[in-house]
C-alpha cells in the first residue's frame, strides 16, 4: 500500500516539475496513435481525408483523454489553480470597465470596514497594558440626588476603604496636575500625575529605567521624587540614561529622577481629570494625617479585585462600607454613595456609541459592496453563458466551472482587499485626525490583526459574491445555454436576483443615509447653540504661579493685576480678563450655600453652586450680558469686598419670584465664610459642553480667593494667535520661569467640546455618500442590463411607430419600480433602526420626518438619474441594428 | 441531450484494465496495439472508444503495474512501449481467478432460469 502511494506521489512529483516534458510525451502518444490508426484506415481503401477523420472520430474526445491524463500525473488541485488564476486574469483584463468599477466598490468596502475595524480594536478590543485588567477597577463616589455616578473621590474616603475592604488586592489614587518644569531649557508647564506609590505596582508596570516609588515615598515631606514618561524623557532629557538620579526643578523645587515608564503606559478617567489631559510624569502623594478625616473629593481611585471576587461582590462590600463610614461623618457623607466600574468600560464610555454606530455603518457599506459586485458578477455571468457552456462541451466539468467563476471572484476580492489596505491608511490617518484626543488611550495604527482582518473579510466577501453567478452557471444545461446564449432568456432567471439585490442595495443605503443626516443635524444644531458667550476671537492661556516663589496670596492678585494692565495695552488687544477655568475648558469647583434669612436645607438636599474667581473687565471680554444690577468695581477686584455675581439660572432656581439682588449668600469654600451680597445677575454659560444645561454659578472677584494658577483670556481684533508672543514676552519680563500653557482660542474648544459629535457625524456621512454612490452603481448596473437585454425588443416597438417618449417611460418605469421598493423598506428600516441612535443625537427626534423624506427624496433623484444613460440608450436604439442583434 | 462525453467505453473500467494487463501478458506494446489486440481477440465484440484506453493505462502505471520506456516502432516513429510489472503479473493472476469465478457463477444462475 505504502509503496504504491510513495510510487504515485514520486511519479507527480516529477510530473510537477517535468510538466512541460510530461506534456509533449502524451502529445506524441496521442498522436503516434492516431497516425498508427490512420495509417490502418488507408490501408483498409479509405480517402485520405476520410481515414483521418474516421481515426478521430474512432478515439474520442481528444482533449478530454488529455485532461484526464493530465490530472493523473500531476497535482491537480495546484495546477487547475494556477491555470484558474490566469485566466481569471486575463478575463479581469479583458474587461476593463467591469474589473475597475467591481474592484473599486470592493476597495471603499474594504478599506472602510478595516480603518473602523482598526479604531474599534485599538479603543475596544485591545488589551490595555496592563497586569490582567479585567480584575481592575475605577471607583468613584455617587451622589444620586444630582444624577452624579462618576465623581471624584475624598482622600479619607479612599483611606477608610483601603483599610476596611477585604474585596481588594490593593487600591491606589491619582489625580491630574500640572508641574512647571525649569532650569531645563524654556520653563513649560506638563500634564503630570500625583499618584500613591502603589499605583504601578498595582497595574503591574515596572519603570523601564529605574525604580518606582517606595512606599515610604508617599509621605508629605518625603515625597520629591518623580518618574517620566518615556515621551517626555526624549524631548526633555534627550532620552540620556544620565537622567536617572538627576535632581530637576518642579514648580521651584528639587525632584529625584527615580526611573522612567515604559511607552504607552497611561492611567487617564476623564471625568476625574482637572487637566483634560495625558500625564507625562508622576510624583508620589505625600499622604497628612489631616487625610483621614473628610473634606473635599479630587482623588480618582482604582482596585484590584482578588481572584474569585465578583463585581458585584465587591459593589456590596464597599456600599456596606459607605453606609458605616456615613455614621461617623454624617455632614459630609449623607448622600452620597459609591459605584465600582471595571476600567476598560470607563475609559471606553464616552467613545463607545459612536463606535457602535460606525461599526454598524460600516458593516451596512460591506453589505451594499458585496451586493453591487454580485450583481456585477451576475450580469457578466448571463453574458458569459455561451463560454461557459462550450467550455461544458470541451468536457470542463461542473464543479471545474463553478471553481473558475469563485477563482475570479477571490482575485477581484484580492485585489480589491489590497487596494482596500491602502485606502484603510489613509482613512485611519483621517479618522484619527477627527477623534477627540483625549479619547486616544493607545496610538491607533494599522497593525496585521487588521490586515488578517481585512483579508478575512475580503475573502469572505469573494465567497459571497461568487456564490450567487456560480450556482447560476452550473444550473445551466449545456445544450439550453448552447441553444439560448446570448438570447434575452438566459437573462430572465438571473434577473429576480439582479434586482432584488439592487433593493436591498437602495434599502441599506437608505437607512444609512437617514442615520448620517440626523447625525449631521444634531452636529449642526449643536454647533448653532449660543455657548451664553462670544467665542470668536478669545485667546486663552493658562499661568500657573509656584508656590515656592510666590508664596501670598496678595502676590497672585498683584501679579495678575499687573498682568492685565500691561497686556490691555498691547495693539489690537480689545479686552483682557482673568478666570480659574473658561467654559468648555476644564472643571470648575461647586459647593454649597447658605442664604441669610432663610432655613439652611436638609443634608442631602443642600443648595449648590459653581464658583468662578474672575478678574476685572470679565463679562465685558466675554460678553456675557448683564441682566441686573452691576459687575464688580476696581475696588472690588484687588480688595476682598464680600460681594457675588450670580447666574441667570442660580436666581431662577433659588430666588424665585424675587429679586436676588441684595439678598446675601454664604458659599462654603473657604476656611472661614462670611455672607457675600448679590450685585448682578448674568446670562447663564453652557460651562460644561453645548448639550448640557447650564448650573447655578456664582462669580466671585479674584480678590476674594485667590488661586495661583488662572486663566488669561484676551479679546483681539484678528487672529488671536498673533498675540501669544508679545504676551509671553510680557509674562518673561516679569518672571522668566513661567511658561504659558494651554493656549487655545475659545473657538478651538467650542470645536474640541463637539469634536465627539464631528467625528460620528462626518464618518457616517462619508460612510453614507459611499453607499448611495454604490447603489447608483447597483441601479445603473440592472437597468443597463435589462436595457440591453431588450434591445431587440425595443428596436421592434420603434420599427411599429412607438415614440422616443414611450421608450423612456418604459425604461424609467422599470427603474422607479425598484427604486420605490427599496426606498419604502428604506424607510421601514429607518424607522426601525434609529432609535438605537438616540443617545447620539441633539434637538432632533429619531424619526424626524424632514430628515426621512429629505433622504428617500435623494436616494430617489439619484436613482432616476442612474437610468439615465440607459434609458438614452435605449431610445437611440436603431430598428434595423436591433434586429440583427444576436 | 445528456452529457456529450460518455463513461469510457461502455466496459467497466475494472474489465478494462482486466483486458489491458491480459493483452500486455505476451510481452510489451503500445497503446494502439493494446487496442488493436482488444478490438481482434474480442471479435470486434468489445467496442472500446480508443481515446479511454491512455487514462486507464497512465493509472495502471501509476499504481506500479505497468512499466514504460520510449522506444521506435516498426515505422521508425517515437512510441511508448508498456510491459508488465510483477504487481501487474500478480494484479493479473488475481483478477483473471475472480473474472473466472464471477463469470462461472453468472453462467450457473443463467442455466438453472
Amino acid at each position: 500500500m505504502f509503496s504504491e502511494w510513495a510510487n504515485k506521489t514520486w511519479l507527480r512529483l516529477k510530473g510537477l516539475f517535468k510538466r512541460r516534458q510530461l506534456d509533449r510525451d502524451l502529445e506524441d502518444e496521442l498522436a503516434f496513435h492516431l497516425a498508427k490508426r490512420e495509417q490502418r484506415n488507408l490501408e483498409t481503401g479509405m480517402e485520405a481525408n476520410e481515414a483521418r477523420y474516421a481515426a478521430r472520430r474512432q478515439f474520442g474526445n481528444v482533449s478530454w483523454t488529455k485532461q484526464r491524463s493530465h490530472e493523473m500525473w500531476t497535482f491537480v488541485s495546484l495546477e487547475s489553480l494556477a491555470q484558474d488564476l490566469r485566466y481569471a486574469l486575463r478575463m479581469l483584463r479583458k474587461s476593463t470597465a467591469f474589473s475597475t468599477v467591481a474592484i473599486l466598490t470592493l476597495a471603499l468596502g474594504i478599506g472602510a470596514n478595516s480603518a473602523v475595524f482598526s479604531v474599534v480594536y485599538s479603543v475596544l478590543l485591545k488589551a490595555l497594558p496592563y497586569r490582567q485588567e479585567q480584575r481592575l477597577v475605577l471607583i468613584w463616589e455617587t451622589k444620586a440626588n444630582e444624577g452624579r455616578d462618576h465623581n471624584v473621590v475624598s482622600p479619607a474616603n479612599f483611606l477608610y476603604w483601603q483599610k476596611h475592604s477585604t474585596a481588594f488586592e490593593q487600591m491606589a489614587t491619582f489625580f491630574d496636575d500640572t508641574s512647571t518644569l525649569t532650569r531645563e531649557g524654556e520653563p513649560e508647564e506638563i500634564p503630570s500625575q500625583g499618584i500613591s506609590t502603589n499605583l504601578f505596582s498595582l497595574l503591574g508596570i515596572s519603570p523601564m529605567l529605574g525604580r518606582d516609588f517606595s512606599s515610604d515615598e508617599g509621605r508629605r515631606g518625603h515625597n520629591h521624587q518623580v518618574l517620566l514618561s518615556y515621551g517626555l524623557w526624549q524631548r526633555r532629557f534627550g532620552g540620556d540614561r544620565a537622567a536617572i538620579g538627576k535632581l530637576i526643578r518642579l514648580d521651584g523645587e528639587s525632584f529625584l529622577v527615580v526611573g522612567v515608564m515604559p511607552p504607552g503606559v497611561t492611567l487617564f478617567a476623564s471625568q476625574g481629570s482637572l487637566t483634560e489631559k495625558v500625564a507625562q510624569l508622576w510624583w508620589p502623594y505625600g499622604w497628612r494625617d489631616e487625610d483621614w478625616a473628610p473634606r473635599g473629593r479630587w482623588m480618582s481611585a482604582i482596585g484590584r479585585l482578588k481572584p474569585g471576587v465578583s463585581l458585584t461582590q465587591a459593589q456590596t462590600e464597599m456600599n456596606g462600607l459607605v453606609a458605616s463610614f456615613t455614621k461617623v461623618y454624617p455632614d459630609f457623607e449623607t448622600g452620597w454613595g459609591v459605584n465600582l466600574v471595571p476600567v476598560r468600560e470607563d475609559l471606553s464610555s464616552a467613545i463607545r456609541p459612536t463606535l457602535a454606530v460606525l461599526l454598524g455603518a460600516v458593516g451596512f457599506v460591506l453589505l451594499i459592496t458585496c451586493a453591487n459586485v454580485s450583481n456585477l458578477l451576475l450580469s457578466r455571468a448571463s453574458s458569459r453563458d455561451r463560454e461557459m457552456a462550450v467550455r461544458a462541451a470541451l468536457g470542463a466539468s461542473r464543479w471545474r466551472i463553478v471553481r473558475q467563476s469563485l477563482t475570479e471572484s477571490l482575485v477581484l476580492a484580492i485585489l480589491g482587499g489590497t487596494l482596500g489596505i491602502l485606502g484603510a491608511q489613509w482613512t485611519l490617518s483621517a479618522m484619527v485626525l477627527l477623534i477627540p484626543k483625549t479619547l486616544h488611550m493607545s496610538p491607533i495604527h494599522l497593525d496585521w490583526r487588521m490586515v488578517v482582518f481585512t483579508t478575512a473579510v475580503s475573502l469572505l466577501t469573494g465567497l459571497t459574491f461568487g456564490l450567487a453567478p456560480a450556482w447560476d452557471t452550473a444550473r445551466i444545461g449545456i445544450s439550453d445555454a448552447l441553444r439560448e446564449a446570448g438570447q434575452a432568456q438566459t437573462g430572465v432567471r438571473g434577473h429576480h436576483i439582479r434586482n432584488a439585490l439592487a433593493v436591498a442595495q437602495i434599502t441599506l443605503s437608505l437607512v444609512l443615509l437617514a442615520g448620517a443626516g440626523l447625525l449631521m443635524r444634531s452636529f449642526v444644531m449643536l454647533s448653532s447653540v449660543d455657548p451664553g458667550f462670544n467665542p470668536r476671537n478669545l485667546l486663552t492661556l493658562r499661568i500657573s504661579l509656584p508656590s515656592v516663589k510666590y508664596a501670598k496670596p496678595n502676590q497672585y492678585i498683584d501679579f495678575f493685576q499687573q498682568l492685565l494692565e500691561q497686556v490691555r495695552t498691547l495693539p489690537g488687544v480689545r479686552a483682557a480678563t482673568i478666570d480659574n477655568s473658561f467654559p468648555l475648558t476644564g472643571m470648575t469647583p461647586g459647593t454649597d450655600f447658605d442664604i441669610a434669612g432663610k432655613p439652611a436645607r436638609a443634608r442631602g438636599q443642600e443648595r449648590l453652586t459653581d464658583v468662578q474667581l474672575v478678574g476685572s473687565d470679565y463679562f465685558r471680554t466675554m460678553r456675557i450680558p448683564v441682566l441686573r444690577g452691576r459687575t464688580f468695581s476696581d475696588r472690588e477686584e484687588t480688595i476682598e469686598s464680600h460681594v457675588v455675581i450670580v447666574s441667570d439660572s442660580l436666581a431662577r432656581q433659588y430666588f424665585p419670584g424675587e429679586d436676588p439682588l441684595g439678598h446675601k449668600i454664604r458659599i462654603d469654600m473657604k476656611d472661614k465664610n462670611d455672607f457675600s451680597e448679590i450685585i448682578g445677575v448674568v446670562g447663564d454659560v453652557k460651562r460644561q459642553g453645548l448639550d448640557t444645561t447650564p448650573v447655578a454659578m456664582s462669580y466671585w472677584p479674584h480678590a476674594e480667593l485667590p488661586f495661583s494658577s488662572m486663566m488669561l483670556a484676551v479679546r483681539t481684533d484678528g487672529d488671536p494667535f498673533a498675540k501669544v508672543a508679545p504676551i509671553r514676552d510680557i509674562v518673561h519680563r516679569m518672571d522668566s520661569d513661567l511658561p504659558l500653557s494651554d493656549v487655545a482660542t475659545m473657538d478651538q474648544a467650542l470645536g474640541d467640546s463637539v469634536a465627539r459629535q464631528h467625528f460620528g457625524a462626518v464618518l457616517v456621512t462619508i460612510f453614507a455618500a459611499i453607499a448611495s454612490f454604490l447603489a447608483a452603481i447597483g441601479i445603473y448596473g440592472v437597468v443597463a442590463h435589462a436595457v440591453s437585454l431588450r434591445t431587440r425588443e425595443f428596436g421592434i416597438r420603434m420599427a411599429l411607430g412607438a415614440e422616443q417618449r414611450d421608450v423612456w417611460s418604459l425604461v424609467f418605469r422599470f427603474g422607479f419600480a425598484i427604486s420605490s421598493i427599496g426606498v419604502a423598506l428604506g424607510v421601514a428600516g429607518t424607522l426601525a433602526l434609529t432609535p438605537l441612535i438616540r443617545g447620539l443625537l441633539f434637538g432632533v427626534g429619531t424619526h424626524d420626518p424632514g430628515t426621512i423624506a429629505g433622504v428617500a427624496a435623494l436616494l430617489m433623484a439619484m436613482a432616476l438619474a442612474a437610468c439615465w444613460i440607459p434609458a438614452r440608450r435605449a431610445t437611440h436604439v436603431d430598428p434595423i441594428v436591433a434586429l440583427h442583434y444576436e | 441531450m445528456k452529457d456529450k462525453q460518455k463513461s469510457p467505453g461502455d466496459l467497466l473500467q475494472g474489465t478494462l484494465d482486466l483486458l489491458i494487463l491480459k493483452s500486455l501478458a505476451r510481452g510489451s506494446m503500445h497503446g494502439y496495439g493494446v487496442a488493436e489486440w482488444i478490438h481482434q481477440t474480442s471479435e470486434d465484440v468489445l467496442r472500446v472508444e480508443e481515446g479511454a484506453l491512455y487514462p486507464a493505462l497512465h493509472r495502471l502505471e501509476l499504481r506500479g503495474l505497468l512499466s514504460s520506456e520510449w522506444g521506435l516502432s516498426d515505422n521508425n516513429r517515437r512510441a511508448k512501449y508498456y510491459a508488465l510489472t510483477a504487481a501487474g503479473l500478480k494484479q493479473l493472476a488475481q483478477e483473471t481467478e475472480y473474472w473466472r469465478r464471477m463469470s462461472g457463477a453468472v453462467a450457473r444462475i443463467l442455466q438453472t432460469a
